[in-house]
């Protein structure tokens, strides 16, 4: 029987239900039930509602809300590249749907043209099975979206626009159905980038990776990573770097200064580590709005990626910062233009047409 | 006003009033009282009432009901949100009263925290299309959040009415059968011991199914589970493994397994999947669907 049907114990739906930081979802799932708890905090009425009898079609619910709250919608990509100037990723794409040529736990959409563009969307809904203490939450059918364009004749561009790093890799392996000698894929990839190069590639990030609309204020938080970094290795020494050292490395950048010449960037690089995860804050120009948007390698192999972890607008006349939710199109919009500047810059550090 | 106001109104008062009694709750005082307040003030309630609440605890708990007889076309969701922050406030308002608990004593020593909300929509063939309409509104009502003891509201709506009428219609079948010896079950949770009562409580009310038992005239204990939720088989690989975790499956006991939802298409092909699945002797029956109040309420 398909883990996915266990009844959860009363003390995983609870701890489910708590995790959940959308109260507004909570609310609404015992409202609609004819349920009204008054003044409470989340985690009495993650109690009250696990209290319940609930049926599969209740639990479906729980469990998807569960798996969007604990995710955040990352944008990385990959290019395919054929010496086929008649290669068509579209066409091909159809094939694999209309022969069902996609995995046995994957579902995958038709093709739809994004309207007054050259751009085709897709998605794909997979189990990924995985570790974990709550048993109820195993086995997720998790479901991402993704976008094709042809960009030079043979070349094609597909951005990832899911919720985990093994989302990109899922459509790569259903394209390895159609790649023949002629084609490669191309990814924004961390072993590609030496300890140096990894160091240019992000300081150039907090300049050049989002539009002009928007100037960079601070490095928020970097990871960075000792140990050679090629696709099985994951146990690599992680370290995140503390707010006194982010401070210089800001200024650096603010300054225009060289990064590596930075002293803690210099130790670091000394002692063999080189720069995993940054992430930026911005602020837009002309409207109070401020953005942290994280950059990282991730997944095996480690792909590039890009997530808005902080949308704020600054309100009242005390000037405060109150976080907003941003809506998913222009979220995408915003990811997909730094990606796609990112991945300027990275084929150009290194020297890759 | 939009409400049915005096004779109508009254006599839905009863009819939910029937029905709340047949789950044993046990009504306080007479139906449209106003009780004293803690500051000197009334409050009017439709009814009292007091329950054996038996998941987890045994506490007698005293309940409020609100019985509501409106027209679909007649509600608005700001009439909803009225009531549930009016019977928010007459839960505080009461339960600290010195002169409601010299009225009926039993309040002083039992927590005062729930309340019901009975709304039937008598044009019933509108409501139909209507519930979609009324569940957004419950769904998207806005509770303010007060430093205040925190109190429970329940609606149940003709949908909820209807399921409990149907059930206890089965249940009168069923104990005609057995001499009236069908208990509804409660599991142990959170290391509370698990008990039997001929009382539903409003949890119950407000589940997808029922635990239930009774022992045969053969001495054998027969286990009943009363299912409101879908007909497909990942439906039932859940309320199966429901019954394993709450322990209730056993292959020595016959299994009666009453379904509500009504899908002759889909259910004629997993039947046979559905009795394989229950490894237990078991036996599936449907519970009658009602589409307007059956006589047992309006008598």
């Amino acid at each position: 029987m398909a883990k996915a049907n266990i009844y959860p114990t009363k003390y995983e739906l609870t701890e489910v239900l708590s995790s959940i930081t959308n109260r507004g979802f909570l609310n609404s799932f015992a409202q609609q039930k004819g349920i009204f708890i008054t003044h409470v905090d989340t985690n009495t009425l993650a109690q009250e509602i696990s209290n319940l009898f609930l049926d599969n079609e209740d639990l479906e619910t729980i469990r998807k809300e569960a798996y969007q709250s604990k995710s955040n919608h990352a944008l990385s990509g990959f290019v395919v590249n054929s010496n086929d100037k008649s290669f068509n990723l579209k066409t091909n794409y159809q094939w694999i749907f209309d022969q069902g040529k996609q995995k046995l736990n994957q579902k995958i959409s038709q093709l739809v043209k994004i309207k007054d563009k050259d751009i085709y969307k897709g998605s794909i809904e997979y189990v990924k099975k995985t570790a974990g203490k709550i048993e109820f939450l195993q086995d997720e059918v998790t479901q991402f979206d993704f976008y094709i364009e042809e960009v030079n004749p043979g070349i094609w561009q597909v951005e990832v626009d899911g919720s985990r790093s093994t989302d990109s890799k899922e459509l790569r392996e259903l394209f390895g159905e159609i790649l023949t000698r002629e084609t490669e894929i191309l990814t924004v990839e961390q072993s590609l980038l030496n300890t140096e190069s990894s160091i240019l590639f992000f300081d150039r990030l907090a300049n050049e990776g989002m539009s002009n609309e928007w100037n960079f204020k601070t490095v928020k938080h970097l990871t960075i990573k000792r140990g050679n970094i090629d696709d099985a290795d994951e146990n690599g020494e992680t370290e995140v770097v503390n707010s006194d050292d982010l401070i210089g490395i800001t200024q650096a950048i603010l300054q225009g200064e060289n990064l590596r010449e930075n002293l803690f960037v210099k130790q670091s690089v000394n002692s063999g580590y080189r720069f995993n995860a940054m992430t930026y804050e911005f602020a837009h120009k002309k409207e109070p709005y401020f953005l942290e948007l994280k950059a990282e390698f991730k997944g095996r192999p480690k792909v590039f990626e890009v997530t808005i972890v902080n949308y704020q607008e600054v309100v009242g006349t005390t000037l405060t910062r109150e976080k907003i939710s941003i809506p998913d199109g222009h979220s995408r919009l915003i990811r997909s233009s730094f990606w796609n500047k990112s991945k300027t810059i990275f084929d150009e550090i290194i020297k890759r047409k | 006003m939009a409400e049915d106001q005096g004779v109508n109104g009254d006599i839905w008062n009863d009819q939910a009033t029937n029905l709340l009694t047949k789950f044993q709750w046990v009504t306080l005082g007479d139906s449209n009282i106003d009780l004293p307040n803690e500051d000197n003030s009334k409050s009017g309630v439709d009814r009292l009432f007091t329950f054996t609440e038996c998941l987890r605890t045994s506490f007698t708990e005293g309940v409020i009901v609100e019985a509501k007889r409106y027209k679909t076309d007649s509600f608005s969701s700001s009439a909803l949100q009225t009531w549930i922050k009016t019977l928010d406030k007459k839960l505080n308002n009461l339960r600290s009263s010195s002169d409601l608990h010299e009225k009926f004593p039993i309040l002083a020593d039992i927590p005062l925290r729930t309340g019901v909300i009975v709304i039937w929509f008598h044009n019933v063939h509108d409501y139909h299309t209507y519930k979609a309409t009324f569940k957004t509104y419950m769904a998207n009502m806005k509770l303010g959040r007060k430093s205040q003891a925190s109190n429970k509201i329940y609606v149940l709506e003709n949908d909820a009415i209807l399921r409990l009428a149907s059930l206890y219609m089965s249940l009168k079948e069923l104990n005609s059968q057995i001499n009236d010896k069908f208990r509804f079950y409660y599991p142990s949770v959170d290391l509370y011991p698990a008990k039997r009562s001929t009382t539903l409580n409003i949890n119950y009310m407000m589940s997808k199914f029922i635990l239930g038992d009774f022992v045969d005239n053969g001495g054998i204990e027969n286990r009943v589970v009363f299912y409101f939720g879908a007909l497909g088989i990942e439906d039932f690989q859940r309320l199966r493994h429901a019954l394993v975790y709450y322990s209730y499956a056993d292959s020595d006991k016959p299994l009666l397994i009453y379904t509500y939802t009504r899908d002759d298409e889909e259910f004629r092909k997993v039947k046979m999947e559905v009795v394989r699945l229950f490894k237990e002797q078991v036996e599936l029956r449907e519970m009658e669907l009602f589409i307007d109040l059956p006589t047992f309420m309006r008598s």
